[in-house]
């Protein structure tokens, strides 16, 4: 493709301002966030020790600044990037003035989020009114905080709609590229999540603020938000993938744009309808609607799979046509001291080891087991750190330097940090699965009960620190340098770019080669799901605890 | 000039793998096989390896919504208390079986738990759900009552739970894992569960409920 990255810094001048700063406001974000995390795994770990509402009110803003600040931050400004630097020509935000607008909003959802949490009872990210009946008015601040981000959101999707529109509109375009496709897919799903959020927020704020009465579904209403809050950054994750493999290698998918935006496409039919299985343990849920969320769910594993292997089949062929040689020598080809390369291979990974870990809580039988417990935050800071800010990182990897004009600061450290941070995730990550598994809760500051909970509890916990802080420190260098890189002034001129390693085959003549990373790493990672499972299903039966069937209904 | 493609990197071939975690699908299943005949089939040895159905997979039936209202259901289970509390607060529920396929509230009433039946049953005497003694348990920040449990190994318990104030969670701590249990507010969760060995069990709250979320727990023993 010819280069998104001199696209970029084609940009007019005032969409440059505001790509950075968004992405200075999300990396900032980010910080907060991390600092919040790493005291909560420290409080877990028993090496700090603060008051209930110190540590409630820090595990709460962990959550939004990180989950939903950062993430959504994170994705507005790549998103924006996408659209306005796709196509050749001048390139530009369309309205602008909507976006910043949007940004802004968002920002004064985080002030009001944070306001809302010091001001009355911590009531965790996904605030449940009921918890705050004593603290009405600071409650609905908070509440306040998630409408003004959803509709910030819905600004900011709604220029890079028009971004991607204005080029088609013009005349320059016929059809849209496979990245603008799928951008514009990615905006209608953050537009979605946003109205997910106020259909969950509104009802509350309303309440909070003396009208109506209180809310009794908040809690279906949030899981519909969560549900796509956690899997609608995944489209954003391949599709920066797909434009990153074509920045680093020169390689985009072989097999043509519209097998590719069929797969963006099945994003939209799947993730909705998947929202079910966050409701497994509801009491009263019908059997019937537990069946068909379990199976559901398994379909979103459908276009992700799909994407990752267009992507390897495309990049394993390209290689082999230039000469790669064994089962996994086109590996050795990809430019892995670019710190973007280095970011997305580790991504990948943590994605794998994620997903396999999710396709087990999301066996509605094994919800007695794990849902509540650790295993939850175990497995979703793979899918949260691992596999999706570790792409909008590789991604501003990129696109900083190129909207500074410059060059990306101590990349040779950045290169190295995607290791480290997998590592931290492998140790946090595996001590609270394993955790869960054994049944310590999530969301308590200090899972001791006096002395009554397993030993085990305790040792795993510890471990949850020292990976913790691996992790902290990982994401606090990202933080830190990217920080730095985006600063004016600081910059050198950009070097000559990474040349295209894989590049200048044709599609016919990389594709007759065959390509089997791709169909070994499913046959792994289905094997790794099932053994999983079995295991699980084991750990429950063993349980000297057994239902009776029965009862009235 | 058409160029051969191996099979691996084929459109079709890429779009049919992408469906290959569906077959989860299958493993699903056959777990739920093994387990499904043996409900209600022998269930003698407490701690053996049969698939004997676990609490997960028979609570279709989880909540009975019976429109027991927060007040009529602390009425209950302060009469409950009452009725079998020991010396030490602690509660030890005995006899007074509550055939359970009846949603009946009020047969509690009628029952003058002739403690006598149960004195010296036969703990393993069988999976009839019949004979299973009512507890009840409830949830409030942040505390459960009664606090501490005594039950029987082996003897069928049907558990009737509510959370009066917030939503809690009453999981039970069994060793090498737990039984997750959630509690949304007003609604009455009733489960018939057997303890199948002597010893003391952590409960524990799994919904954060505020402040003192962490300290809510209490103690089921089981001799
Ligand atoms: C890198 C350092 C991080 C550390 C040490 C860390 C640690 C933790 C810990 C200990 C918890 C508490 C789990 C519990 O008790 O339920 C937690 C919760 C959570 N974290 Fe992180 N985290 C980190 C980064 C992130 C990031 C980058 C995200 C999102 C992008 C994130 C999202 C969340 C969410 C959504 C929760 C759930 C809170 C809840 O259930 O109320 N974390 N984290
Ligand atoms: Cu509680």
């Amino acid at each position: 493709m010819t280069n998104f990255g001199a696209r970029l810094s084609a940009l007019p001048h005032a969409d440059r301002v505001l790509l950075k700063a968004m992405i200075a406001a999300a990396l900032g974000l980010l910080g907060l966030g991390v600092a919040l995390g790493l005291m909560t795994a420290l409080a877990r770990a028993g090496l700090i020790a603060p008051e209930p509402d110190q540590g409630y009110a820090a595990l709460t803003l962990h959550s939004t600044a990180a989950f939903f600040y950062w993430l959504y931050l994170g994705q507005s400004a790549l998103l924006l990037a996408f659209a306005a630097a796709d196509h050749t020509g001048p390139g530009r935000i369309a309205l602008a003035p909507l976006a910043w607008f949007g940004f802004a909003l968002m920002l004064v959802g985080f002030a009001l989020n944070a306001a809302g949490t010091l001001a009355g009872e911590p009531l965790l990210y996904d605030g449940p009114p009921e918890l705050a009946t004593e603290s009405r008015g600071a409650a609905g601040i908070f509440y306040l905080g998630y409408i003004a981000l959803a509709l910030g959101l819905i600004g900011v999707a709604s220029a890079a709609i028009a971004t991607a529109f204005a080029p088609k509109l013009a005349g320059r375009i016929g059809a849209w590229s496979t990245i603008s496709f799928g951008a514009v897919v990615w905006a209608g799903l953050l537009v979605v999540s946003a109205l997910a959020a106020l259909n969950a927020f509104l009802p509350a704020a309303i309440w909070a603020f003396g009208g109506g009465t209180l809310p009794i579904d908040h809690s279906v209403g949030w899981h519909l938000l969560f549900h796509n809050m956690h899997y609608l950054p995944l489209i954003g994750t391949l599709l920066t993938w797909y434009v990153l493999v074509g920045e680093l290698t020169g390689v985009t998918s072989l097999f043509g744009s519209r097998f590719s935006k069929l797969v963006f496409c099945l994003y939209l039919v799947f993730v909705p309808p998947t929202s079910l299985y966050h409701m497994f343990l509801e009491p009263g849920l019908a059997p019937i609607v537990r069946l068909i969320g379990s199976l559901l769910s398994l379909f979103i594993s459908v276009p992700t799979v799909a994407a990752f292997l267009l992507l390897i089949a495309s990049l394993e062929a390209s290689a082999r046509a230039r000469g790669a040689r064994g089962l996994f020598g086109w590996i050795g080809m990809l430019p892995w001291r670019d710190p973007a390369m280095s970011a997305i291979g580790m991504a990948v990974v943590n994605l794998a080891i994620g997903g396999a870990l999710s396709f087990v809580l999301i066996q509605e039988r094994l919800a007695p087991l794990l849902s509540d417990t650790f295993f939850v935050p175990g497995y979703f800071h793979f899918l949260t750190i691992g596999a999706v800010s570790l792409t909008l990182l590789a991604a501003f990897c990129r696109v900083i330097p190129a909207l500074n004009g410059g060059q990306l600061r101590l990349a040779s450290l950045l290169a190295r940090l995607p290791y480290a941070l997998t590592l931290g995730l492998i140790l946090f990550g595996g001590a609270g699965v394993l955790a869960g598994l054994r049944g310590m809760p999530r969301r308590v500051l200090d899972a001791g009960y006096d002395g009554a909970s397993p030993a085990v509890w305790a040792s795993l916990s510890t471990w949850l620190g020292v990976g913790g802080a691996i992790m902290t420190l990982a994401l606090a260098l990202y933080v830190g340098t990217l920080l730095v890189s985006l600063m004016p002034g600081r910059v050198r001129p950009m070097p000559t770019l990474t040349p295209h390693a894989l590049s200048t085959m044709t599609a016919d003549a990389a594709l007759s080669k065959p390509a089997w990373s791709g169909p070994l790493s499913v046959i792994v990672l289905v094997g790794a799901m099932v053994a999983l499972t079995i295991v699980a299903f084991r750990l429950m039966q063993s349980l000297p605890i057994a239902a009776i069937g029965g009862g009235g209904h | 000039m058409p160029i051969h493609r191996p099979f691996t990197t084929r459109r079709g071939f890429l779009a049919t793998l992408s469906f290959g975690a569906i077959s989860l699908y299958g493993v699903w299943e056959s777990l739920d096989t093994g387990a499904e005949p043996a409900a209600g089939a022998s269930h003698n040895g407490a701690h053996d390896a049969d698939p004997a159905p676990t609490a997960a997979g028979h609570e279709g039936h989880g909540a009975s919504d019976s429109g027991t209202s927060t007040k009529e259901f602390e009425r209950l289970a302060r009469e409950f208390i009452a009725r079998h509390a020991r010396a030490d607060g602690s509660v030890e529920p005995l006899g007074a079986a509550a055939p359970i396929s009846s949603d009946d509230d009020d047969m509690e009433h009628g029952a003058s738990h002739g403690m006598s039946h149960e004195a010296d049953a036969e703990p393993d005497g069988g999976d009839d759900a019949s004979v299973a003694i009512d507890v009840y348990l409830m949830a409030t920040q942040w505390a459960y009552e009664p606090a501490v449990l005594h039950l029987k190994a082996g003897q069928p318990y049907r558990f009737r739970m509510m959370a009066l104030d917030a939503s809690h969670g009453a999981s039970i701590q069994l060793g090498s894992g737990s039984h997750v249990i959630r509690l949304r507010r007003g609604v009455l969760v009733e489960r018939t569960m057997r303890l199948e060995g002597p010893g003391r069990y952590l409960l524990y709250c799994t919904v954060y409920c505020g402040a003192a979320h962490d300290r809510m727990s209490g103690m089921i023993m089981v001799s």
